[in-house]
């Protein structure tokens, strides 16, 4: 299993140097430069020219590149142009945020879904499982944006029962007891938001699972060797259907922590995916490139967190 | 020979639900299973057979199947019991063996558990106990190095060693009635041999019952005792094994014995197979009136055929379901291929 | 001149491992086998899992990849261009499978699964090629009717006719059949043993026939080659194999066939028992120290056998 990882670590270096170059590229043609946000309008042309010759604006991209990479090594991402501040440190303030509102996310998502997979498999075409399908329906269609502004406009704006955005109040003191309560006070409804909209996936891969297992040669010899009907379900059923849902883990949470990009918009929840989408208004493009990049490496890392689990929950792999 | 019954299924029927409509795969079976005999069932892909192994333990889903007649083992009939009581019983007093080890063996789970959970529901053995009796099980069953056996996954085996694991769960709480359901067919030749070999000492062992379901006539004339053949969800012929394979009557039965190429036979040069016309019919488009068999022999008249087909016992225990057998005869079958016009 | 001649053919599949995935060691799935087959003559090629048995066949018909050895069709040699399209030599031979529902594409209709082959080597007008494939139909017991049906609108049986109908299409002179009939019923298989027959005389057809099954074997080969462990152990005639084996391996996989006469069933068990009994104790002399088959031996005419 030690060399299966460290194969796949292997793997990664080619895909993230490829994934850098490829966003660096689509960078590089972007119209306007890192000058055009930075100065003042009174300098004249010829000095942005001379500006521009001397930060290495005219050449070859392989150089930039090899520029860009090199400092990128070192921690320098650039700065940002409208925040004034490096990259990194921009980004490493929002990232925890997100971190946490993306946990948070993944428990209610994973609870929900399990949880109404296994009724939803196990009482196959009876009221229950029909609701729950009608459920996942209307949530597969259901635009997050539509339905963060409507759990605003129900729980916060009329109800009152939860803030209307923002990570925490700014009366806490940082590190203190209520401080914290605050700040998971701030999450619970973009959490929920987040989670009874991504919890869909689990639902109906755990559903389906159960079905198809349900019946399958080795539940029927279980049943011949008179195992009671709960524990067939727990011991049989339940533990193979749930192995590709644990399988698709790795992929998930790369998906929250780029993916909620909306619900960080709609709550104006200070995480990377609000400053994703306010640095491309603001064509901000150091963050942007940086955020991408950042995005593509979740992701690549997500599908080897996803290998790594299924090599360890599923036998069959494990020997190989 | 006072053969004291151990199983007697009468008149049942199980029928499956497909677009609505319910369509009996087992259509009117009464057998009669002895202790310590092998009882084989014998048929093609279709008859029925693995629909009626299914339904001795009620393992149908129970979403789709309907089951009707009565199952009497040892007294008790299965199928009025409840599930509890029927757990009882399932593993305890009847063990199934299935076809395709692989499949039928849960892949997340080492041998050793899956033997492991009969005994814990059926017996009080402590921990300790039950790994001693699976060990044993597994030695029993002809497996070299039973303690790594024991804690290999299924597909870290190979398909002999998983029938012989799967051999092991149905026999860990000695049953009284072991069902087959094409236990070799997926094994190559050689371990189908070393297979049927140790079910035949297991069985001389724990003189237990067994129905065999095979469709392969090999397996039938190595193993059974008594032999029952199906046709579209119906017991055509049951006779003592010798007496079916000496004297088969039913033409299903004459047939489908004389279709089967035979390595032990010595066969002329250029010897064609007799062939059976037409094919099985399928659940949904099944004739259910008079003889299921009619449609394939054309050559026999319409009147040889009893209307409501019946039973006859031409010898003592070898029964024939309709008379048309009187005027079977095997037809030669032309050859297909005349003096086509293929440039 | 034998149309098919293959010489020391042997296909090894790498075996990749460590964190690069270099190659190992390799598979040896055929392993140094040698054959040959006369027109119109059925060579059957028996074995049990994993013994190469279908690797040979697909090396012959250019799926697997010949890693030594040589193939000679008609005297020329062709081994490199068994897997190229096009060649007279795969106009000259054809296929079938074992399981014909997989091996038929289910999105196209008989006429375009039957008509591909002719396709492929033939310009023919579309009512020539209708014509052609009802012709094929017709002679595989099909009605002309069936042109435009799909493969699932058709029995186990039926769709191994359209197999054969397609592999028919080009007037092949050799058939290589995988395991032809062993997803068939036994009623249903006997229709299709009867057939094949029927197409050999017809056409002189020879046929490489691939099974596990020892009694379809005996019903359909004269020749008969036994392969284990990628090599073959004993080559003879149906009766040599039968009631001569010679090699400890054939005589065990004699001995396992089920007898249909179950008043034998005493002596098949003393058989049995007197044939493991010599595996276990003289095993080693059927077997290098490698645990690999010997090279064949002529014993007399045309019997052959691995002895040291």
């Amino acid at each position: 299993m030690g060399k299966t990882i460290v194969r796949r670590i292997l793997i990664l270096i080619p895909q993230i140097i490829i994934l850098s170059l490829l966003i660096f590229l689509l960078a590089n043609f972007m119209p306007g430069d890192a000058l055009t946000g930075k100065i003042d309008p009174n300098v004249s042309p010829s000095r942005l020219e001379e500006l521009r010759q001397q930060w290495g604006y005219y050449d070859p991209w392989y150089i930039k590149y090899g520029r860009w990479v090199w400092s990128a090594l070192h921690g320098d991402l650039g700065e940002s142009t409208a925040y004034k501040l490096p990259v990194l440190e921009l980004i490493g303030q929002r990232a925890g945020n997100t971190f946490w509102l993306s946990l948070m996310t993944a428990v209610i998502s994973y609870f929900i879904g399990i949880l109404l997979g296994i009724l939803s498999g196990r009482y196959q075409n009876q009221f229950a499982d029909k609701a729950i399908v009608l459920y996942t329906f209307i949530a597969l269609a259901m635009p997050t944006v539509v339905f963060g502004l409507m759990n605003i406009f129900l729980f916060a704006f009329k109800l009152r029962w939860f803030p209307m955005g923002g990570s925490v109040d700014v009366e806490y003191v940082a590190g203190t007891l209520p401080y914290y309560r605050d700040r998971i006070y701030h999450m619970i409804l973009p959490a929920l938001t987040g989670g009874l909209l991504y919890t869909i996936g689990t639902i109906q891969f755990l559903r389906s699972e159960i079905i198809d297992y349900k019946n399958s040669d080795f539940v029927i010899t279980a049943r011949s060797k008179g195992v009671p009907e709960h524990k067939v379900f727990s011991r049989h059923i339940f533990r193979n259907a749930v192995l590709p849902v644990a399988s698709f883990m790795g992929y998930d949470i790369a998906f929250l922590l780029g993916g909620s990009i909306f619900i960080e918009y709609v709550f104006s929840y200070p995480g990377m995916g609000r400053l994703f989408i306010e640095s491309i208004l603001r064509r901000d493009y150091a963050v942007v490139n940086a955020l991408i990049i950042l995005f593509a490496v979740l992701t690549v890392l997500g599908t080897l967190l996803s290998d790594v689990i299924m090599t360890i929950v599923d036998p069959r792999i494990r020997i190989k | 020979m006072a053969e004291k019954e151990l199983l007697r299924i009468s008149n049942l029927v199980a029928s499956f639900s497909i677009n609505g409509g319910y369509y009996a795969a087992v259509d009117g079976v009464s057998l009669q299973i002895n202790e310590n005999e092998v009882f084989a069932i014998v048929g093609e892909s279709g008859c029925g057979k693995s629909a009626l192994a299914l339904s001795i333990l009620n393992l149908h889903n129970k979403a789709n199947t309907k089951i009707e007649g009565s199952i009497y083992f040892k007294g008790r009939d299965i199928l009025s019991l409840g599930l509890e009581e029927l757990n009882k019983i399932r593993g305890r007093d009847i063990g199934m063996i299935f076809q395709d080890p692989l499949t039928a063996l849960n892949p997340l789970m080492i041998i050793g558990a899956q033997i492991e959970e009969s005994l814990f529901y059926h017996t009080g053995m402590n921990i300790g106990e039950r790994k001693k009796r699976s060990l044993e099980l597994l030695t029993q069953v002809g497996i070299q190095s039973p303690e790594l056996t024991y804690h290999q996954f299924p597909h870290e085996l190979s398909g002999g060693m998983r029938q012989r694991a799967m051999i092991a769960i149905a026999l860990s709480c000695k049953p009284s009635l072991v069902i087959a359901d094409e236990p070799t067919t997926a094994l190559d030749v050689t371990i189908q041999a070393q297979i049927l070999d140790l079910l035949r000492r297991l069985q001389k062992e724990m003189k237990s019952g067994i129905i065999l379901i095979t469709h392969d006539l090999g397996v039938v004339a190595e193993m059974a005792d008594r032999v029952a053949v199906m046709y579209a969800g119906q017991i055509v012929e049951t006779a003592d094994v010798n007496e079916i394979f000496s004297n088969p009557l039913h033409p299903y039965t004459k047939s489908l014995f004389a279709s089967m190429p035979d390595a032990y036979r010595n066969a002329r040069k250029d010897q064609r197979l007799p062939v059976i016309e037409g094919m099985v019919p399928s659940l949904l488009n099944m004739e259910r009136r008079g003889c299921r068999f009619a449609p394939r022999i054309p050559w026999i008249s319409d009147a040889a055929h009893e209307a409501v087909p019946q039973y006859h016992e031409v010898k003592p225990g070898h029964l024939v379901l309709c008379s048309c057998y009187k005027n079977f005869y095997l037809k030669s079958i032309p050859r297909r291929v005349s003096s086509s016009t293929l440039r | 001149m034998s149309l098919l001649e293959v010489e020391n053919l042997k296909v090894y599949y790498p075996i990749r491992g460590g964190i690069l995935g270099q190659v190992h060691n390799y598979v040896k799935a055929v392993d140094g086998i040698s054959f040959s087959i006369e027109d119109g003559k059925t060579l059957g090629l028996v074995g049990e899992s994993g013994s190469g048995k279908s690797t040979t066949g697909k090396a012959v018909i250019g799926l697997a990849k010949i890693t030594a050895g040589q193939i000679r069709y008609q005297g020329e040699d062709i081994t490199n261009y068994v897997g190229k399209n096009r060649s007279p030599y795969r106009r000259g031979v054809q296929m079938i499978f074992q399981d014909a529902y997989s091996s038929l594409n289910p999105k196209k209709r008989v006429i375009d699964i039957v008509a591909e082959p002719i396709r492929n080597f033939e310009h023919l007008t579309s009512k020539q090629e209708r014509k052609r494939v009802e012709e094929l139909l017709d002679i595989v017991g099909l009605a002309p009717e069936n042109v435009l049906k799909y493969p699932h609108e058709f029995s186990g049986g039926q769709r191994q006719r359209i197999g054969i109908a397609r592999a028919l299409a080009l007037r092949p002179k050799l058939i290589i059949a995988d395991e032809p009939v062993s997803a068939l019923d036994l009623s249903v298989q006997a229709q299709v043993l009867n057939f094949m027959k029927d197409i050999q005389q017809h056409f002189n057809l020879a046929f490489l026939f691939i099974s596990h099954d020892l009694g379809v074997v005996e019903h359909m080969c004269s020749d008969i080659a036994i392969m284990h462990k990628g090599r073959f152990v004993e080559v003879g005639s149906k009766n040599q194999i039968y009631h001569q084996p010679l090699h400890i391996y054939t005589k065990r996989l004699i001995a396992a066939i089920p007898n249909k006469n179950p008043s034998m069933r005493e002596e098949m068990q003393r058989v049995r028992e007197r044939v493991a009994m010599e595996y276990s104790l003289k095993r080693n002399q059927y077997y290098t120290k490698e645990n690999r088959v010997y090279d064949l031996k002529k014993i007399s005419d045309n019997h052959y056998v691995a002895l040291p």
